[in-house]
């Protein structure tokens, strides 16, 4: 971490800085920054129920087994 | 003042129908805690305005409502000074014609300090709340320098013992505290289908001159009740509900359709703006005055007396400590257990809390669930629940899931690094810290994978470390 900071990347408040010497696409990182920040407001009035943990777990797991997705033939469950 | 007519709830995913001079929407009612991020640097929490949606509203042409979400006028807690203050900012900034909260309360007295129960719970219907409610609305109106209005809530518990009825209850504090009502005829139609007093039974009781304000909205059923869930078409019942008493509503000054941002999709833009249609076609319902009187409160306000607020606070304790799964005594907190309405209560805070943790650690989460399916994630996520009340903010629900979930080090590949990046974001946001994260493998690539709903196939090792520093 000798050359930082270098640019940095810009998200509301929040800067993260990569060091020169790595190859790194500034514009990926730039985009996945901003994706947690935006997420981190008030939830907003709500009298019914908030789904964004079901969203989550219907696309990464099957939701007709309930079995975690087989992936490239490893165990990653404990 | 004239009536403003036919609007919508803001989420950013309406914002499509709001710009371009759409005429249809002539009002838009904004919530202004989802325009804030919270701020626990100095060990007090503070609020500041997201400035990108603060602008994208200020831009809009239609007139502004605000409708807090954070002060809520049943709660025995004092009004919080950071919020009113940015609150009066705003009212200062958008000019809304009046300013309205829900008569329901969201934190429990804990010793010296206040807990988030996670949702807005209801008040318990007595003549002690009606003073605490109407002292606390008074002194809302007085801090925003605007006319204020409650909004008559949702309540999925059955009727108590010796409670006011629900009409009843709702014209009294209107009138002691001199102010509007806004009119949630979804609610007052859910309650109905879920045992409490049938809508129409409570519209006959109220003050109709108080109601500047009508809320319509779509639910749906869920574990044997009706939910006022914001999730989708008002139901006919309720368009039904709605023509037969604007005509009755003689200050009747706005028409708000509100839906969740999470459901736009589902419904569609077309959707919401048949639903504009829908209630402007009611509009036309309400009696011919072209101007409506909407006032603040005359002076003279009552206080609440300290054995109201101990009355409050007690229902508040034994219904919050409850629903957040506090282990409650007395005959109160055994009574609220077995009603068949606290299951349902139960569940809503867990599922809102469960995804107040898949927004703010949402990487986390996602690989949390690629290692170890559903039912193992949501028995460490009801754990960590025991462990703390819920929070009012992602963020700060985030920080704590992050701090609970480091100190379990579980043998997960990938998490350390994933865990401590979006740990350092939420803890930069909430706290203002820097620190500097260590990662083990290029991080596009992981998180990228994350976002497909998978593991990384071979993550390409490479040691690099990111700075991350609060503006």
């Amino acid at each position: 971490m000798a050359t930082l900071p270098q640019d940095p990347i810009p998200a509301r408040a929040v800067n993260v800085y990569v060091p020169r010497e790595i190859a790194f696409d500034l514009g990926k990182m730039t985009r996945i920054t901003a994706n947690v920040l935006d997420r981190l407001g008030c939830g907003g009035c709500h009298s019914g129920r908030i789904l964004n943990f079901h969203t989550l777990e219907d696309f990464i797991v099957n939701p007709k087994t309930l079995e975690v997705e087989e992936f490239a033939g490893r165990s990653l469950g404990r | 003042m004239k009536p403003l007519g036919v609007g919508l709830i803001f989420v950013k995913e309406l914002l499509p129908l709001l710009r371009d001079g759409n005429e249809a929407v002539s009002v838009v009612e904004i919530e202004p805690q989802t325009l804030w991020q919270l701020s626990r640097s100095g060990g007090q929490d503070g609020y500041a305005p997201n400035d990108e949606l603060y602008h994208a509203l200020l831009e809009l042409p239609q007139p502004k409502l605000l409708h807090s979400i954070g002060l809520p006028v049943g709660s025995s807690r004092s009004l919080e000074p950071a919020q009113t203050e940015l609150l009066r900012a705003m009212a200062e900034r958008f000019e809304p014609a009046w300013a309205s909260e829900h008569l329901s309360f969201n934190a429990i007295a804990d010793g010296d300090r206040w807990s988030s129960v996670g949702f807005l719970l209801p008040p318990l219907q007595c003549p002690e709340t009606v003073s605490v409610a109407s002292a606390k609305l008074r002194a809302l109106g007085d801090g925003l320098a605007l006319p204020i209005a409650f909004e008559t809530g949702v309540n999925y518990l059955q009727p108590q013992p010796d409670e006011l009825p629900d009409g009843d209850f709702f014209a009294a504090v209107a009138n002691s505290a001199d102010c509007g009502i806004v009119v949630d005829l979804h609610n007052l139609w859910a309650n109905e289908l879920n045992g409490r007093t049938p809508a129409r039974e409570v519209l006959a009781r109220l003050p109709l001159e108080r109601v500047w304000e009508l809320h319509l909205a779509g639910g749906m059923p869920f574990s044997g009740r009706w939910l006022d869930a914001h999730s989708g078409a008002v139901p006919d019942p309720v368009l039904a509900l709605a023509a037969d008493w604007i005509p009755r509503m003689p200050n009747l000054g706005a028409l708000i359709f509100e839906i969740m941002g999470e459901h736009v999709p589902a419904l569609g833009l077309d959707g919401v703006a048949r639903q504009v249609e829908s209630l402007r076609s009611l509009w036309v319902l309400r009696p011919a005055v072209r101007e409506i009187r909407v006032h603040r409160p005359a002076s003279g306000a009552a206080s609440a007396t300290p054995q109201d607020v101990a009355a409050v606070r007690a229902w508040e304790r034994a219904l919050g400590g409850v629903v957040i799964g506090r282990e409650g005594e007395g005959t109160l907190a055994s009574c609220l257990r077995a009603d068949p309405g606290m299951q349902l209560l139960q569940q809503l805070v867990v599922d809102a809390r469960s995804g107040f943790v898949a927004e703010g650690l949402h990487y986390t989460t996602s690989l949390l669930l690629c290692a170890w399916g559903s039912p193992k994630v949501r028995e460490l996520l009801v754990e960590f629940m025991r462990t703390r009340p819920p929070e009012l903010f992602v963020s700060a629900e985030a920080d704590a899931f992050a701090g609970f979930l480091r100190d379990k080090a579980l043998p997960i590949p990938y998490l350390d690094e994933v865990l401590a990046f979006e740990h350092a974001l939420v803890r930069a946001t909430l706290y203002g810290e820097s620190c500097t994260v260590r990662f083990a493998h290029e991080p596009t690539a992981l998180f990228e994978s994350l976002e497909q709903g998978r593991l990384p196939d071979d993550a390409t090792r490479q040691e690099m470390s990111l700075v991350i520093r609060a503006g």
